[in-house]
């Protein structure tokens, strides 16, 4: 076959199956993203329910009896996540499966994976008609406990308290993990509620990635979700601000050696922007690459770091520089970052800096077809912004980028927030 | 240069291996993916402290991260252009790894991968170090060694080996200190380089849709600095004691990590590629069977709140060294260590059928998934390459692992004795 086929269907209202077949994986993947305005409160009922739905269900109602089988399934892996889609938050279940033409016997894998993914989200373990006490419980402290863990990995850290800092005010500084307060809360019964909700209210796309039967896959989730009484409530805008009124510093300390050094930038370019794949194009040339400005002049020029790198979200319409520096050269590294961008805005770009950029983009977008959590992941934002486009299609838009093009978008970029996570003053 | 094909029917792959005339072998890994990925790799990363050349009178020591710093310094060209933006103008994206056996450069593409590999090849067979360049790059590396000095997993894991062994120097840092990087310069890189990136000791890992012929064709124009040359390197004599039973470190994070390392004690007998790979797999099961997520172990220990489901085991063997290893987070890490002595101890009267063919399937499936993406398959291909194995071959191997297998391995390589714990407190007054 070697030619990536994509299909889409509507499942019921505000239920979609979306098709990547390709033949070249050992494995198939199928994903359910069950996606709600982002909230505290959703954030951490469905970080929470994301955990107990994997405890048990009505057929197998211990996590041991779930793993044998997916063991039994040649080790299938059945994960669920929770994360931060624009101003969404989206729930997920994730199956990967070998495919059957590796088992040992003519074992059907991908009917054995399917039937326990569904009796998982279907038919969850309810005694007494509300999730198991005891699981909520024990789920209860082990999100707490990764919530607190969020500092063990500084550089993360950083990136999000520099957000939750930068858009105070709006529903992106959510932690897409939950917090404490609602996470301590919660009951059995409000869980139970919230995961009917999630089956009511929420927009599900599900994706297929590898060899699947697209008819049965379709008839398989009709049959699913005849039952759903569905009233879908269409998800909210995101929210553009454009301007910040003024540069706010932030600055944490910790024991540590090295400062992370994070800076936070309104866009004013999303994804429904004509001007988005210039966008794209200009966090290439500034600090998206190996080749990118940031990293030849604070990294390879002037020694200041290991990491650098820019990185945007088109959701949101806003756009981080990361750096791991030494503590003493925060000030040279934010005003040497600032100059390389001033670079950008001066139309100071040279072709090689600019074909580069387009040709990692263009590298990765091609290459995206070998990957298929990355593919899923690569077409949820724009399925849900109402755009089932392939990735040539954002090539073909990739390639008529001009430096002008750049240079218009990088007048734009506003500095908004300076987060510093530092070492502890001697 | 001839290539000769290796298949294996069930797993649906196959290879070509050809060694060119210089003496590097080549390895091609046919697939019908978008991404040509190469890597083109040596035998030589932080456990290559101490040794010589064929022909060398002595032998020589040199400063801990220097495989790291030379990977960093390959990059650097004559000319003054950068080794990566010369493979963005073809549109590929490149990089490069040092571990504790091997150095790997590498790159994947999409388009102009003929071209790309030139580039790869020309790079890492062409050093130049100056005294300036040198210097530069001790700023950059100072802050990737800081970076892994606030990691509290990096410092978990060096913790652990720190307790397990005594001498063996897979317990120094790949990356080395800031102190002993201070130490390196030009010269002492051109003696590694020419030692370690000889043909003899690299291997070049081909995967993707590549053709034969036009690799055959780039792999003509081949030269080499360091001259094909068998390499001695010597490792300190290490005992089976395990050096420390614990280890404590302090770090601001919300709740301890635990890491409990079991150190190989069947490591003297000489043994066959065979033996190894076989080796290999009856680890790999037995510690699923024993610690995995359908265990009795996991389970019983999740429901009582000691682990959560980010708890994880992997094997870790090698020629010179091995270990079992359990790490994860909970708050009672002497807890989890006394109930995985426990197993370890009962771990013969633990084994039956139903569990081993379960554990047969988990281990096997993963050994398949491994030929799922380009990048994969060749460093995967790699890793067994340089312990004198064949990937194509793993997953049959684990296929066989039998019962008798199982309690011959738990005889000859678990003891409770061997066992050592590592743990990352948060610091006093941090949740």
């Amino acid at each position: 076959m070697n030619q990536v086929k994509t299909g889409r269907e509507e499942i019921g209202e505000g239920i979609f199956a979306n098709f990547v077949e390709n033949d070249r994986f050992k494995t198939n993947y199928v994903t359910f993203y069950f996606v709600m305005p982002l909230t505290a409160y959703n954030a951490s009922a469905g970080t929470l329910l994301s955990r107990v739905l994997l405890r048990g269900c009505e057929k197998y109602p211990t996590q041991r009896e779930m793993n044998r089988v997916l063991d039994h399934a040649f080790d299938a892996a059945l994960d669920s996540d929770t994360e931060r889609v624009g101003e969404w938050h989206a729930v997920s279940l994730q199956l990967t499966m070998l495919d059957d033409a590796f088992s040992f016997g003519g074992e059907d894998i991908t009917s054995e994976g399917m039937d326990l993914l569904e009796e998982a989200l279907m038919r969850p373990y309810l005694p007494n008609g509300a999730f198991d006490p005891d699981y909520v419980e024990s789920e209860r402290c082990l999100a707490l406990d990764e919530l607190a863990s969020r500092i063990n990995n500084k550089a993360r850290y950083a990136r999000s308290r520099m957000f939750e800092h930068m858009c105070r005010l709006e529903p992106y500084s959510v932690c897409p993990q939950g917090d404490r307060r609602n996470l301590k809360l919660l009951t059995p019964e409000a869980l139970t509620e919230y995961y009917r909700t999630l089956l009511r209210e929420s927009r599900m796309e599900i994706f297929f990635v590898g060899r699947f039967d697209r008819e049965a896959c379709t008839a398989r989730l009709k049959r699913m979700f005849a039952h759903a009484e569905r009233k879908v409530k269409p998800l909210p805008e995101i929210s553009v601000r454009i301007k910040p009124r003024s540069v706010r510093e932030v600055t944490e300390r910790m024991d540590i050696r090295q400062a992370n050094l994070v800076m936070g930038f309104r866009t004013a370019c999303t994804v429904q922007d004509k001007a988005s794949a210039a966008f794209s194009v200009y966090n290439g040339v500034l600090g998206g690459s190996l080749t990118s400005k940031l990293f030849c002049h604070l990294r390879e020029k002037m020694s200041l770091c290991y990491s650098v790198a820019s990185i945007p979200d088109l959701l949101k319409g806003v756009m981080l520089i990361y750096a791991g520096i030494a503590p003493e050269n925060r000030d040279v590294a934010i005003r040497e970052a600032m100059g390389q961008m001033d670079e950008i805005c001066r139309g100071n770009i040279s072709d090689e800096e600019l074909e580069s950029a387009r040709n990692a983009l263009l590298n990765a977008l091609r290459g995206l077809e070998d990957n298929p959590a990355a593919l899923a992941e690569w077409y949820l934002p724009r399925v849900l912004t109402g755009r089932f486009e392939t990735p040539y299609d954002v090539i073909a838009r990739l390639e008529r980028v001009t430096r002008e093009d750049v240079v218009a978008v990088s007048k734009n970029v506003r500095l908004d927030t300076v987060y510093t996570l530092t070492a502890k003053e001697a | 240069m001839r290539f000769y094909t290796k298949e294996n029917p069930r797993l649906g792959e196959k290879y070509y291996a050809a060694t060119t005339p210089e003496g590097l072998r080549v390895v091609i890994v046919p697939k019908a993916h978008k991404k040509a990925f190469a890597l083109f790799g040596t035998r030589y990363g932080s456990i290559h402290r101490t040794f010589k050349r064929e022909g060398d009178a002595d032998f020589v020591t040199v400063p801990d991260g220097i495989a790291h710093f030379l990977e960093h310094k390959l990059f650097e060209n004559e000319d003054g252009s950068d080794t990566f933006a010369r493979f963005a103008a073809l549109g590929a994206s490149a990089n490069a790894f040092t571990s504790n056996e091997m150095t790997a450069y590498l790159f994947s593409a999409t388009e102009n991968y003929y071209e790309s590999l030139k580039v790869l090849l020309d790079f890492v067979t062409t050093p130049y170090f100056t005294p300036e360049t040198v210097q530069k790059e001790m700023g950059i590396i100072s802050q990737e060694i800081r970076m892994g000095d606030d990691q509290p997993f990096h410092q978990l894991y060096y913790g652990l080996l720190d307790a397990l062994y005594r001498d063996h120097n897979v317990k120094v840092e790949i990356a080395g200190t800031v102190e002993t990087i201070a130490e390196i310069d030009a010269d002492i890189l051109y003696r590694c380089y020419r030692t370690f990136y000889n043909p003899a000791n690299m291997l070049l890992v081909l995967c993707g849709p590549w053709d034969k012929k036009k690799v055959k064709d780039v792999l003509a124009g081949l030269h080499f600095e360091g001259e094909k040359a068998r390499i001695e390197a010597r490792f300190p004599a290490e005992g089976k004691r395990i050096n420390k039973k614990k280890v404590v470190k302090f770090f601001p994070v919300a709740q301890p990590l635990f890491a409990v390392g079991m150190k190989e004690d069947d490591l003297k007998r000489r043994i066959t590629p065979e033996e190894f790979l076989k080796k290999q797999a009856q680890h790999e099961v037995l510690s699923d069977l024993l610690f995995g997520k359908s265990s009795a172990f996991y389970n019983e220990l999740y429901e009582e709140g000691l682990i959560g489901e980010k708890f994880s085991v992997e094997y870790n063997l090698s020629k010179s060294y091995g270990y079992l290893l359990l790490y994860g987070e909970s708050r009672r890490p002497e807890a989890v260590y006394r109930r995985i002595r426990e197993t370890v101890k009962n771990a013969l009267s633990l084994l039956n059928e139903e569990d081993l063919e379960r554990s047969r399937r988990a281990v096997y499936s993963r050994a398949v998934q491994d030929w799922n993406s380009t990048s994969d398959i060749a460093e995967t291909f790699m890793d067994f390459a340089f312990s004198d194995t064949d990937m194509l071959d793993y997953p049959d191997v684990v296929a066989r692992v039998s019962l008798e297998d199982l309690k011959e391995r738990i005889r000859l390589s678990y003891h409770p004795a061997r066992l050592a714990l590592s743990v990352v407190k948060p610091l006093k007054g941090e949740k």
